[in-house]
């Protein structure tokens, strides 16, 4: 075949080029956006990941850190106050507040569903309403509880972890799509040409862990360079990002070079996109070298900030050093930062495990929104907190005062947002008395993706990309944006 | 202090002291009318008019008294007019009690020192109302021949003096930072003396040699170096401008008289005055691509609107104000949000930030700005956000912040702006978002009782009544009001702030239990 390479590589560009030109005004011509999309059509992208359109309109939030606990943290001991459930203990669940609700294999074999109501003691703190009911795992964010938006009512589809979290991360139960910091890098491009635009941020856990997958922050079909990056907690902070020894920088340097010709001359032959991508890497892995150890190094970090996160704060791969790491990520541009906490999938030892785990995340969290927040960040950085679904009211095992496990819950969950344009202080949607069964204002995974999308300033209807024949975008054909979420 | 109505007596005193001038003047006519026209003197009047007079003297004098209390007027004017005005009742006093007399003698005698008493206690109280040379000023030329005040109009004389042609220059490129307001590295130019003195880096000028003075040597200075006077950004003195400030040092700096060949200069540029209002066009895409080629993030803010988001974090280690003022140069007026976060700028970059007439949110958070670059933003129209956190700003930085139009936040974390000018700019501007890092504490309503059952980790609490009397951190009285729950415990703190500084190491504050 014998395309005209100027046509050929610019035919997926051209794409939403036509699907974003309805959005554009005549005040900017054709040819001024055009040099505003970034680099030529031939040859490697330079100057790292180029946004593809501007935002459609004026964004709130310029970069997102969300924060995933992996196995579904328990509502109904965190953040969904149900104190009626007192009176209740050791009762069976009501067939119809079940109504019909599909079983786990581990639990489908029990002969009772005994409701357990929570063995904490939840606090009301002051915020713009009448006030946040926080269990007493979280001393630290309740202190913070103005800045807190509050989600009592998101509801997902999904009752395992793997399609579940497939689901929240990428807007699909099945493997294959972009993730959620894919689609936001490749719509805003990143805001630091020496880092990834996306960065991936793991603790282990110290309760019940499952397993977590690369594809949950890979890029899908869209070009590899919008992949997550994953950032490792010991030793180097990026594999194979040093050269090995006898290998100086200026080699490196030459050999990218004639790497980069050679692929310069296949690219105009194959036409393949994910050749300028590769060369993108490559590049974006040199200047990382430089970018890397001035990010992890913290000898110009005050004491007084250091000492507000915590005590784990030096010891890398624990969440206290991720967040410190999640701001310094936040300051140099970053636009997605995802740290990762596995270990909250209680099926039984929940409250010994769960303070545990609270315990590990409570004080740095409550610290990275006050230290965001005192830079000037925080308003224009949105930080979500949640997992992939919620735990039943009825326990798992065997069944006490003071010790119970819950199994996985997808009608009900609960997160919370904070900064980056969301409404600060409130709790949003209501669960039924069991906080079984939502009530009130629904929410679901594609409501939230929508409403994230708005933040950081796209129509989640008009941010697509072209696949297979298809416009996909990260909402896929669901999703409404939440209005009473938005500042 | 005083009572208010105590204070209103005081106020009342330019009330009553126009009634015993007025009173007295019209004694004499009577008076002395009656002498020159040798009529008889209409006694009752005069004695009614006298004994009302007296008295009006005794309100005035005292009114005056409580009035110079008020603290307002003070010094040896004040003295002075004082006494003569209490001299002024006294002798009232006494001529009307001779006025009863048949014999008018006495009376005349004392009704005309008592005048000229009062005429000179009115004088001195009108030089502290109006200034001392209120009367002479209209007249003080022909008195004493040479103006004190520089004439803002032209008269020939004026051409080729110090105050006709030299201190024009001065006052137009120096005394803005080196006059009356502000003394910067100790020096003023806007007086002989101030000049003559000289600063902190010695004398200003040597008269007779104009090669040896500092101020005509720092105006020949490139413009780019740190001594260059005036500093670049600022009006800048035209060749001839400085051409006549040499001529004048040369002829030995005579602050009176002509000097031989210094004429009023010719080649001024009006400073240019920068129109925010003029539309603003797109970028062109040579300045986009020398940013990004610098890797400058460059973004639309928005599509269809020509604002920039332009953030310089990827390399902000190696920016320095040369660089900045090259790279935004071009695009100044497209700038919508600026980042310049850790960058090694400092204040000289700023007079081009002046022209930003898009600019709606500027981040200096960790540069090396400061208050007196900060004070070249006052007029920028959009600007509605402000980040100053760890700069060196310090409390000049209040009232440039209270000044600007739009600016809805600002953030003042480690700063050197202290408590009080923080009070003065939420009372200035009390709509202004202030963020010092001492962000409200979410305070506790309510804790349920612990879960049936379970074994609470230390004692419940009575209510929510906090369990100490003095703040941990302060030890001052605790305030119900801010309390957090802390091992089970409601504990109460003095003030917002100190539960912040518990938090950071509980163990250092013991809480102290009833």
């Amino acid at each position: 075949m014998n395309h005209d390479p100027l046509v050929a590589l610019e035919m997926t560009r051209r794409r939403f080029f036509g699907a974003s030109a309805s959005s554009m005004s005549g005040a900017i011509g054709t040819t001024a956006l055009a040099s505003l999309l970034g680099n030529g059509p031939e040859g490697p992208r330079a100057t790292g990941t180029q946004p593809v359109a501007a935002p459609h309109f004026r964004p709130r939030a310029k970069r997102v850190i969300y924060l995933h606990m992996e196995g579904g943290p328990s509502q109904i001991d965190t953040w969904d106050h149900k104190p009626q459930l007192r009176d209740r203990f050791d009762q069976d669940l009501p067939e119809s507040v079940r109504n019909g609700q599909r079983l786990t294999g581990m639990t489908s074999g029990q002969s009772r569903f005994p409701v357990a109501p929570s063995a904490f003691r939840f606090t009301r703190y002051r915020n713009q309403q009448e006030g946040a009911w926080i269990s007493e795992l979280f001393p630290h964010l309740g202190s913070v509880a103005h800045e807190l938006c509050i989600v009592n009512s998101m509801h997902t589809d999904a009752i395992n972890h793997e399609p579940a979290i497939t689901f929240i991360q990428t807007g699909n139960q099945q493997p294959g799509r972009p993730s959620m910091g894919s689609w936001i890098s490749y719509g805003l491009g990143s805001g630091n040409a020496n880092l990834p635009s996306f960065v991936v941020l793991i603790t282990q856990g110290f309760g019940n862990m499952q397993a977590l997958s690369a594809r949950f922050w890979g890029s899908g079909f869209l070009p590899s360079d919008h992949q997550g990056c994953r950032m490792r907690s010991s030793g180097d902070p990026v594999l194979y990002l040093k050269d090995p020894p006898g290998v100086e920088r200026a080699d490196r340097r030459r050999m990218l070079d004639l790497v980069g010709a050679i692929n310069a001359v296949e690219a105009k032959r194959s036409l393949d996109p994910e050749l300028a991508a590769r060369v993108a890497q490559q590049e974006m892995a040199f200047r990382m070298q430089m970018s890397v150890p001035e990010l992890t190094d913290l000898t110009n970090e005050d004491e007084g900030t250091l000492e507000m996160y915590g005590p784990e704060v030096r010891k890398p791969g624990t969440f206290a050093s991720s967040c410190l790491l999640a701001r310094r990520l936040s300051e140099r541009g970053v636009r997605f930062i995802q740290l990762y906490m596995r270990g909250w999938d209680q099926h039984g030892n929940l409250p010994n495990e769960m303070r545990t785990q609270a315990k590990a995340i409570d004080q740095p969290i409550a610290a990275l929104l006050k230290d965001l927040r005192r830079r000037g960040l925080l308003d224009e950085t949105l930080v979500l907190w949640g997992g992939e679904f919620g735990r039943t009211v009825y326990s798992q095992g065997a069944l006490t005062r003071t010790n119970y496990g819950r199994d996985h819950h997808p009608r009900c969950y609960s997160i919370w947002m904070a900064g980056g344009g969301i409404r600060p202080g409130i709790t949003y949607g209501k669960t039924d008395d069991f906080s079984y069964n939502i009530v009130e204002n629904p929410v679901s995974v594609h409501d939230l993706h929508a409403t994230m999308l708005h933040l950081l300033g796209f129509d989640h209807e008009r941010l697509t990309y072209r696949h297979m024949g298809r416009d996909f975008r990260l909402t896929d054909v669901f999703g409404r944006v939440v209005p009473d979420l938005l500042a | 202090m005083t009572s208010p109505w105590i204070e209103l007596a005081g106020r009342l005193h330019p009330a009553f002291l126009h009634l015993p001038i007025g009173l007295w003047v019209g004694i004499a006519a009577l008076e002395y009318g009656a002498m020159l026209l040798r009529r008889d003197v209409a006694r009752g009047a005069v004695s009614t008019l006298a004994w009302l007079s007296a008295l009006c003297g005794i309100a005035a004098g005292v009114s005056g008294w409580i009035l110079a209390g008020s603290g307002d007027y003070a010094g040896d004017l004040v003295e002075s007019h004082k006494w003569y005005g209490i001299a002024t009742t006294a002798l009232g006093l006494v001529a009307a009690v001779l006025s009863h007399r048949t014999a008018r003698g006495p009376f005349r005698i004392l009704l005309l020192v008592t005048l000229g008493v009062c005429g000179w206690a009115g004088h001195l109280g009108g030089n502290l109302t109006h200034g001392e040379d209120f009367l002479a000023k209209p007249i003080a030329r022909i008195l004493k021949g040479d103006p004190e005040v520089h004439e803002a109009e032209e008269t020939p004389s004026d051409l080729s003096t110090y105050a006709g042609v030299v201190a024009p220059i001065l006052e137009r490129t120096c005394v803005s930072c080196h006059g009356e307001q502000k003394q910067k590295g100790g020096l003023a130019l806007h007086t002989r003396d101030a000049i003559l003195a000289g600063g902190d880096t010695g004398p200003s000028i040597e008269p007779g040699n104009a090669k040896a003075s500092l101020l005509i040597e720092r105006m020949h200075l490139p413009l780019e170096d740190e001594d260059r006077m005036p500093p670049e950004g600022k009006p800048q003195p035209s060749a001839q401008e400085i051409a006549i400030l040499e001529q004048w040092i040369a002829a030995g700096a005579p602050f009176e008289g002509k000097v031989a060949g210094i004429d009023k200069p010719t080649d001024v540029v009006a400073e240019p005055v920068i129109d925010h209002s003029a539309p603003v066009e797109p970028a062109s895409s040579e300045a986009i691509a020398a940013l990004r080629n610098n890797l400058v993030h460059v973004q639309l803010v928005t599509n269809g609107a020509p604002q920039l988001w332009i953030d310089f974090s990827a390399t902000a280690a190696t920016v320095d104000d040369a660089m900045a003022r090259k790279l935004l140069e071009p695009v100044v007026r497209q700038v919508g949000e600026l980042g310049l976060a850790r960058a090694a700028v400092n204040d000289k970059v700023m007079p081009l930030f002046a022209r930003m007439s898009s600019l709606r949110r500027l981040d200096l958070r960790q540069t090396g700005v400061g208050s007196d670059g900060i004070e070249e933003l006052a007029q920028l129209p959009k600007l509605e956000e402000l980040v100053l956190a760890q700069t060196k700003v310090d409390d000049a930085v209040v009232d440039t912040l209270a000044a600007m139009p739009a600016l809805q936040r600002v953030y003042l974390w480690n700063t050197k702006v202290s408590g009080e000018a923080l009070i003065r700019l939420r009372q200035q501007k009390p709509t202004l978002r202030i963020e010092t890092g001492e962000a409200a504490t979410a305070s506790v309503l309510e804790i349920e009782p612990p879960p049936p059952g379970t074994a609470p980790a230390a004692p419940a609490p009575a209510g929510l009544q906090p369990v100490n009397d003095t703040c941990p951190v302060s030890g001052t009285a605790v305030d119900p009001k801010f309390t957090i729950v802390h091992e089970g415990k409601v504990v109460g703190f003095c003030c917002p702030n100190c539960p912040k500084t518990f938090w950071t190491d509980p163990a250092k504050y013991p809480v102290k239990a009833r």
